[in-house]
């Protein structure tokens, strides 16, 4: 194990920011922590990399405790949202800060902030100001200047939220790859699904101080834990309904106007027929037929169609005034009038027990 | 996400934190309140005895009551006085655009840079008994004698009033740099006049910052020495009263007066933060440009010009006599109007007469080293401050402005009581009589200008580049060094030059605290002055304003090349 979170708390004031935070990464394991703003993943990510203290629980780094030990003897490299470049010293002099601080001969040094800045492809620049630099430059110096000291541990708070679309998205994949070509064991704090789901090999979905779900991916957006999870993971449909077992078989969930859905059997162990439930799908997983007396089916009106290149989102309204997204492709072409909603074949709904 | 305080700041954090911030709040309640302190102990003590006769002694005795008064009322007339003449000032340099604005707007807040001997001096040569300005209605309208005598309240009320407009001018040039434009664009499209919007609109947005150049001058006014010891005469206020008691050595009396005027100075600067607080609510708008008035007729941008570049000659007209005064040799200027001999022999005279001499190196000397000590010190505190949380952390911003609210007066008073006596147990050595006492004065009475420069320095910059370079391995020693420090040496150089300027003229601690070995040059211009030799005095003060000059100069590239280094 690289890194070990054993129950951590934090609290500022009355404000609990993180709480029983247990959390393993696995050497050479890029890892994202994934949350809504203000949901306690810079706090974590502050508390690994001792500028917070914690109130309780242990920070473990390679079976070594090193809860109690200053940040600059973690030795951990930290890449900061606003970069925290040194204004006041050049690019080779901000990469080689680091190094300079562990009393590196001159001639080593040279050469290692040269690799530094190899590997982010900014060997050019080396005589540049900082504020010089525009804001992708910036984020990679800041990237060279943390890898330069060679961490064991790699730090990332939102590393990319200040760079444009184009530019964040083209940056991650070249991030990933770079990380994964050094082997480093990385935790990446962002809010932003697909910036997650683009660069880690597990994800942890933290909100209101607490981890939600750690996971693959796939894992995450397809078997979701709670409602929280299902609804920040991609898109998703929040229904209420009440759990059967026609006929003694497998469970199916009733909905507004009677419909019967499937359900997915993860996660319903305590669940039984007559509970009520929260019943999440994703849009992807529905489909718009004409409307044909079908159990299945969920009828309603078309509100709006919302055009998203390769797909279309239509936002249908039931009877009870729910409005329900179900993405179809182009060709389909529903526009007014009754329409139904009906769960694709091999598409299962998830539950959760109603929030009381 | 919130990252604002830490109460729960690690162990090694915590400890650090105590090893810095125990000494910082030594020094500062040994050196700011505890002098206070034993001046307050004196004035309540007779022979070992709780007593307050020295009060029912003040409070009974018509001459104090006359002169807590005279503090009182010429320290309100000079406000009037000084708003008169700044806010209407300012209304002019923001209205209009003309050619020179700039420079001559800048140079109408030259006075505050110099010293406030200096200015009383250059009155003295301008409309005292014997000055340019006399002579010249003397000689017009065919007099005996002087038209006017500089003396008394009326002389005081002059200077504060020349002098003390520039809080006013710069206060309202900000006030109404923030202002809106909008709002006065809003005004005069519901039809209302330049008058109606003036009264209406203008001066209430102004009352914020209005408000506050009030109080300041109020306090400058209080405790100002200079002027009423140079023109007062028979007048006293309670600054030359406590120095007449101190000099006659009715010490517990100077007590009691040191008290009332250090507890006056006290409710002014407690308005002032009250005040300053509630203005942030005032603040408004996003601040559009204002759209000064752009003249287009030549004529009147001329006549403009004229106007702006007349008031502030007038303005500066003193400044100007002193240096004329300062090349007139002694017996160069009789009767006539203006000098007729004018020669270098007064310059001369300062380098060639190490008496002369003496003292502009002293001040250099005790200028530098208090200004080092203000630098490393505050530095410390305002990273303090600014950086770190601990219990008392707003008692010690309190120790930090309390030298910058209480008058030199007073400073040098609970000097001179603490440190005349060897009681190292309690913290008091016998400094008054070395070289020590003034650097420590000038030091005590710098902290407050330089830890502002410091605090602010440091709010600047981001503390997340303090954590970069910790999680780059970076100990705090290194994280200060590298990159600290030269984040904040142009904020804190500012201030440390500002300092170095004002220990340069120092004056009124200097008056009670100087030792003749070691005197300052204000004390030297004094001297000259007592023994007429006005021209000598005048070179002195020239000096003064030159080397301030030339350090403003040097320090102000340094600056700024700081700041293109940190900028960004």
């Amino acid at each position: 194990m690289s890194l070990e979170l054993r129950g951590l708390r934090k609290r500022f004031g009355e404000v609990v920011a993180v709480r029983d935070f247990t959390l393993e990464l696995e050497p050479g394991e890029l890892m994202t922590l994934l949350g809504p703003s203000g949901c306690g993943k810079t706090t974590a990510l502050r508390l690994i990399a001792g500028f917070e203290t914690p109130d309780a629980g242990r920070v473990v780094f390679r079976g070594t405790d090193v809860t109690a030990r200053s940040p600059q003897k973690r030795g951990f490299g930290m890449v900061f949202q606003s970069y925290a470049l040194f204004p006041h010293l050049s690019v080779f002099e901000n990469v080689a800060f680091g190094l300079k601080a562990q009393r590196k001969e001159a001639s080593e040094l040279g050469r290692l902030v040269e690799g530094a800045l190899v590997r982010v492809d900014l060997l050019g620049y080396v005589d540049r100001r900082v504020q010089e630099l525009s804001g992708g430059q910036q984020q990679r110096v800041a990237l060279a200047r943390a890898l330069a000291i060679e961490p064991p541990l790699l730090l990332l708070d939102e590393p990319l939220s200040n760079l444009d679309a184009s530019l964040r998205e083209r940056t991650r994949t070249e991030l990933r790859s770079l990380l994964k070509g050094l082997g480093i064991t990385a935790l990446y704090v962002t809010h932003d699904q697909e910036e997650a789901f683009d660069l880690s090999d597990r994800v942890a979905v933290m909100n209101d101080g607490e981890l939600r779900q750690v996971g693959t991916p796939e894992e995450l957006y397809d078997h979701p834990h709670d409602v929280f999870v299902a609804g920040f993971v991609g898109r998703a449909n929040l229904l209420t309904g009440l759990l059967e077992s026609p006929h003694g078989g497998e469970l199916r969930v009733r909905l507004v106007g009677d419909a019967l859905w499937p359900v997915d059997p993860e996660g319903t162990s305590g669940l039984g027929p007559g509970q009520a439930v929260q019943v999440v799908v994703r849009p992807e997983d529905l489909e718009l037929v004409p409307e044909g007396h079908h159990a299945s089916e969920l009828v309603g009106v078309v509100s709006e169609r919302v055009f998203r290149g390769a797909r279309i989102a239509y936002h249908v309204k039931l009877a009870d005034g729910t409005v329900v997204e179900v993405e179809a492709n182009r060709r389909s072409d529903a526009r007014g009038g009754r329409i139904a909603v009906r769960p694709r074949s091999h598409a299962r709904a998830h539950v959760y027990p109603a929030a009381e | 996400m919130t990252r604002g305080q830490r109460p729960a700041a690690s162990a090694w954090e915590r400890r650090h934190t105590a090893a810095l911030a125990v000494p910082v709040a030594l020094l500062l309640v040994w050196l700011v309140l505890y002098p206070n302190l034993l001046v307050l102990a004196e004035s309540v003590r007779e022979d070992g005895r709780l007593t307050l006769a020295h009060y029912a002694d003040f409070f009974s005795t018509r001459a104090e009551l006359a002169a807590l008064w005279a503090s009182v009322w010429t320290s309100l007339a000079s406000v009037a006085l000084a708003a008169l003449i700044g806010v209407p000032l300012a209304m002019f340099f923001h209205s209009f655009d003309f050619p020179g604005r700039r420079i001559f707007g800048a140079l109408a807040a030259l006075p505050v840079l110099l010293p406030p001997l200096v200015g009383v001096i250059a009155f003295l040569f301008l409309v005292g008994e014997s000055g340019i300005l006399t002579r010249g209605v003397q000689l017009a309208l065919g007099l005996e004698t002087a038209p006017w005598r500089l003396t008394g309240a009326p002389a005081i009320l002059f200077v504060h009033a020349y002098t003390m407009y520039v809080y006013f001018y710069l206060f309202t040039l900000a006030g109404l740099a923030r202002m809106d434009a909008g709002i006065t664009e809003a005004a005069a499209s519901l039809g209302a006049g330049r008058w109606r919007i003036l009264r209406t609109v203008t001066l209430p947005l102004l009352t914020p910052s209005l408000t506050a150049a009030a109080l300041l001058v109020f306090m400058t006014s209080m405790a100002s020495f200079s002027a009423p010891y140079v023109f007062g005469g028979g007048f006293r206020v309670l600054t030359t009263q406590i120095y007449t008691s101190k000099m006659s050595g009715a010490l517990s009396l100077a007590m009691v007066e040191t008290v009332m005027l250090a507890s006056a100075s006290l409710v002014a600067l407690w308005f002032l933060r009250r005040y300053e607080e509630a203005r942030e609510y005032v603040v408004v708008g996003k601040g559009v440009a204002p759209a000064r008035h752009r003249v287009r007729s030549p004529s009147v941008r001329a006549l403009l010009a004229a106007a702006g570049a007349g008031w502030v000659l007038l303005l500066l007209l003193p400044h100007l006599t002193l240096v004329l005064i300062s090349f007139v040799a002694d017996g160069g200027w009789t009767t006539q109007l203006l000098p007729e001999r004018y020669s270098l022999e007064n310059y001369r005279g300062l380098l060639r007469d190490p008496r002369l001499f003496a003292p502009i190196l002293n001040s250099l000397q005790m200028a530098a080293l208090a200004t080092a000590a203000n630098l490393v010190f505050c530095f410390v505190a305002a990273y303090l401050v600014v950086r770190r949380s601990f219990r008392g952390r707003a008692w010690l911003a309190v120790l930090l402005v309390l030298p910058w609210a209480l008058p030199g007066t007073v400073i040098a008073i609970g000097l001179a009581t603490t440190f005349s006596a060897n009681q190292p147990w309690a913290g008091r050595f016998v400094l008054v009589g070395t070289f020590w006492i003034l650097p420590l004065a000038y030091f005590i009475r710098n902290i407050p200008l330089v830890a502002q420069a410091a605090i602010s320095a440091f709010r600047r910059f981001d503390p997340t580049l303090e954590e970069a370079a910790a999680s780059l391995g970076a100990g705090w020693m290194t994280t200060m060094r590298r990159v600290a420090l030269p984040l904040v040496t142009p904020g804190l150089a500012a201030g440390g030059l500002l300092a170095f300027v004002t220990a340069l003229g120092e004056f009124v601690a200097s008056i009670i605290l100087y030792t003749p070995r070691s005197r300052p040059i204000s004390i030297e211009i004094l001297a000259q002055l007592r023994a007429f030799d006005f021209g000598g005095a005048a070179a002195l003060g020239v000096v003064l304003a030159l080397l301030m000059a030339i350090v403003f100069v040097i320090g102000g590239r340094f600056v700024r090349q700081g700041v293109g280094t940190s900028g960004g």
